[in-house]
């Protein structure tokens, strides 16, 4: 202080405010939502009160309010700035403690003649705590609330020399073997077009037994919706893609892992098919006008019922030898040492050449199945070429770093432009089958009326709805199956190698 | 963004203690608040302990093109930053009128604030001028402070009537009764005379020696003695604004 007092220069001193000691917790959603929006999130206790206290990420002014709960969702946050910056960005998305720690605070400020605040500084003692809230090694840090100041120059000089701006988040999160951003739903994978089809694959798959190990614990301590979506994503790619890339391993290492792959789709499904019943449940109550939207409540109500069973059932199939044993084969596929005498004809091919193979075959097949299709097509071939299109999806995607990211994202677009219609299509018959299933079980418990009147007016909106669907199908594929576009599907992947 | 004048013809009404302790209100409140010190005297800015020094003076406030974020402080409160005070404010008219159509100029260089901020509250020197007329112009509403007395009353007319002869924009006139004296039986009066009148805000704020203190502790009432009733009545007169204007 004394330092800082005599560099202040004339006519100005330097008075120091008390130290606030804090404990401080770390939000952030799994896959860093706030952080990726250009953000950070503490929460700040001190003597009972809490402050939520967000940072941007460049130099700008922290935003604070406070709370008397720490929320857990988007919808929780306090109304105003932070909420309409982050509901929309954390989605259903459960807003974690990811990293904890004690903080104690100075404030010290460069007063002039007047005894006006010129600038102000901030000197941190960071203490992060990790999972068994043991603390680690403490750092030492300031922050100027308007850098650029006289203050600036002089703490670098004076108070600071050794000490640095830490980021806090960084800090905190360090202590519990995160780093900001180290999670994304959407992988990306680095390939090289001249490596050999095996060494690729294998890469891919460790990859996504990697999301799947790391979606578990959310998935069984039922965090959010999102852990299980990603986990089951991470599968179904894996199983798109060791079905239709066949030849690069041994088919007898390859069957049993797709059987458990098939299994651990099957076991998780009735829990995703809830969540997404349950989401869209929300979105009906909009359209229903108010009188019948009571009705809702008795089927949410079930639903909830039914989510909560699936989700025990679930837990505990992760919980078992069975799911232990998959994950180790998984493993073992994607770390196996280069077995070329005893893998497919294809291992050691480009995975270039292989890729673009997999994705023209994948394109025919969804061409093909798609353009014998007339103007009002059955739901059930919808249903499989929806398939189909997930396919081609999948393997666009996991090769996307093979080819040239600007005509690759087009075609990604017009498919996607097609899955969409297709995914609505399959939704809504989904939903159609679960309500009538629902609706029979109500009836035997005797519900009220009124919740009758809402299941009817949902199923007139989803019948009206898989209707349109349908009727656009023949001009969202026309699209899709244009001369240009299949032009550049045989540009992009044809002369591959 | 949201833009609240404080303005009146009348000096010595409150108008200061109120811009500064609404606008902590509306940063307590989880508002990002920016409260513009447009009165040469810097007063605002003085409470906030904030030096009444604008770098460039009144054409960098006013030159277009200039980054005016770059000269937002940030103060001791959470959300609540200040463009300070300069003594250079007192030739504003004229450096307004140097200016192509000087009446929205103001309005103008707000409005590249406005990711920044949910509310703008303009501190204004007591007067008519064409920094009122920017003023008026540049805000969604305008909070008058009116001491219940005859004279306050009258000024309050003229407002009511200067803000009419605006062709352009006339914000929300939100008037509401500062200072008041309750053993004062003319104050009490005229109180009720007033509250007859919907258009005044509902809450009424005390003559109190706290918000006399502000000069000493430099600092608003409810950051060093949020029980107050002063500290309170500013809370609710800042909820009562929020309601109106929806922010």
């Amino acid at each position: 202080m004394e330092a800082l007092d005599r560099a202040a220069g004339a006519g100005r001193s330097v008075r120091s405010g008390p130290p606030q000691r804090l404990a401080v917790t770390a939000l952030d959603s799994f896959d860093w939502r706030v952080w990726r929006n250009g953000g950070r999130l503490f929460v700040e206790e001190s003597r009972g009160r809490a402050t939520l206290r967000w940072f941007p990420r460049n130099a700008g002014a922290p935003y604070a309010v406070s709370v008397t709960a720490t929320p857990a969702r988007g919808a929780d946050l306090p109304s105003g700035f932070l909420r309409e910056r982050l509901a929309g960005a954390l989605e259903v998305r459960a807003l974690l403690p990811l990293g904890r720690g004690r903080l104690i605070r100075t404030p010290v400020e460069l007063l002039d003649a007047d005894g006006a605040c010129v600038e102000r500084v901030f000197f941190e003692l960071w203490e992060p705590l990790d999972e068994r809230a043991r603390a680690v090694a403490a750092t030492a840090s300031w922050r100027l609330d308007h850098p650029g100041g006289p203050l600036t120059g002089i703490v670098k000089r004076v108070a600071a020399p050794k000490s640095e701006t830490v980021e806090p988040l960084a800090l905190l999160t360090a202590a519990r073997g995160r780093t900001p951003g180290d999670y994304s739903s959407k992988p990306r994978i680095r390939l090289h077009p001249g490596e050999p089809a095996a060494t690729a694959l294998r890469r891919i798959l460790g990859h996504m037994v990697e999301v799947v190990e790391r979606n578990v614990p959310g998935v069984i301590a039922d965090l959010d919706p999102e852990f299980l979506h990603d986990l089951r994503v991470a599968v179904r790619r894996t199983r798109s893609l060791l079905g239709q890339v066949r030849g690069v391993f041994p088919e007898r290492r390859l069957a049993p892992l797709v059987r458990e792959l098939r299994w651990l789709g099957s076991i998780t499904g009735p829990c995703r098919d809830l969540d997404i019943f349950l989401l869209d449940l929300g979105s009906y109550r909009s359209i229903l006008p108010e009188e019948t939207a009571a009705g809702l409540e008795e089927i949410v109500q079930l639903a909830v019922h039914d989510r909560r069973l699936a989700q025990r059932r679930l837990a505990r199939s992760l919980a078992t030898r069975r799911f232990a044993a998959a994950m180790e084969r998984w493993r073992s596929l994607a770390a196996a040492e280069d077995d070329t005498g005893t893998s497919g004809p294809r291992a050691l091919r480009p995975i270039r050449r292989v890729g673009g193979e997999r994705i023209l075959r994948a394109h025919r097949r969804l061409l093909r199945h798609g353009l014998g299709l007339a103007d009002d097509p059955p739901a059930q071939a919808l249903h499989r070429l929806r398939i189909d299109a997930k396919k081609l999806r999948y393997l666009l995607e996991l090769f996307a770093d093979l080819y040239p990211r600007k005509p690759l994202n087009r075609l990604i677009g017009e498919l996607k432009t097609l899955q969409d219609l297709l995914g609505e299509h399959n939704d809504v018959a989904v939903q159609k089958q679960r309500l009538a299933g629902l609706a029979g079980r109500l009836e035997e418990a005797d519900a009220a009326a009124v919740t009758f009147v809402a299941i009817g007016r949902i199923e007139e909106v989803l019948e009206r709805r898989g209707e349109e669907l349908r009727h656009g199908f023949a001009k969202r594929f026309e699209r899709f199956a244009s001369g240009e576009s299949r032009r550049a599907y045989a540009r992009l992947f044809g002369g591959a190698g | 963004m949201k833009t609240v004048g404080i303005w009146t013809i009348k000096g010595g009404v409150g108008k200061t203690a109120a811009a500064v302790n609404v606008a902590h209100a509306a940063a307590l409140s989880g508002v990002r608040t920016l409260l513009v010190d447009l009165d040469p005297q810097g007063a605002a800015s003085f409470y906030l302990r904030i030096p009444a020094r604008l770098k460039g003076g009144a054409r960098s406030l006013l030159r277009r093109g200039g980054d005016l974020g770059a000269l937002v402080r940030p103060t001791e409160f959470d959300n609540l930053a200040i463009l300070p005070a300069d003594f250079s404010y007192r030739h504003l008219d004229l450096e307004l009128e140097r200016r192509k159509k000087p009446g929205r100029r103001l309005a103008d260089r707000l409005a590249t604030l406005s990711e920044r901020f949910d509310l703008v509250l303009l501190d204004c020197a007591p007067s008519v001028s064409l920094v009122s007329e920017a003023v008026l112009r540049a805000s969604d509403a305008l909070l008058v402070p009116v001491i219940p007395s005859t004279l306050s009353m009258r000024t309050l007319d003229q407002v009511r009537s200067f803000v009419a002869s605006q062709t352009r924009r006339q914000p929300l006139l939100l008037p509401f009764l500062s200072m008041v004296d309750r053993r004062k039986r003319l104050h009490r009066e005229t109180t009720g005379a007033c509250l007859a009148d919907s258009s005044f805000l509902r809450t009424t704020i005390p003559f109190a020696s706290v918000v006399e203190r502000m000069g000493l502790t430099r600092a608003p009432v409810a950051a060093t003695l949020p029980s107050q009733p002063a500290a309170k009545a500013f809370a609710a007169l800042w909820h009562e604004i929020r309601e109106r204007l929806g922010v």
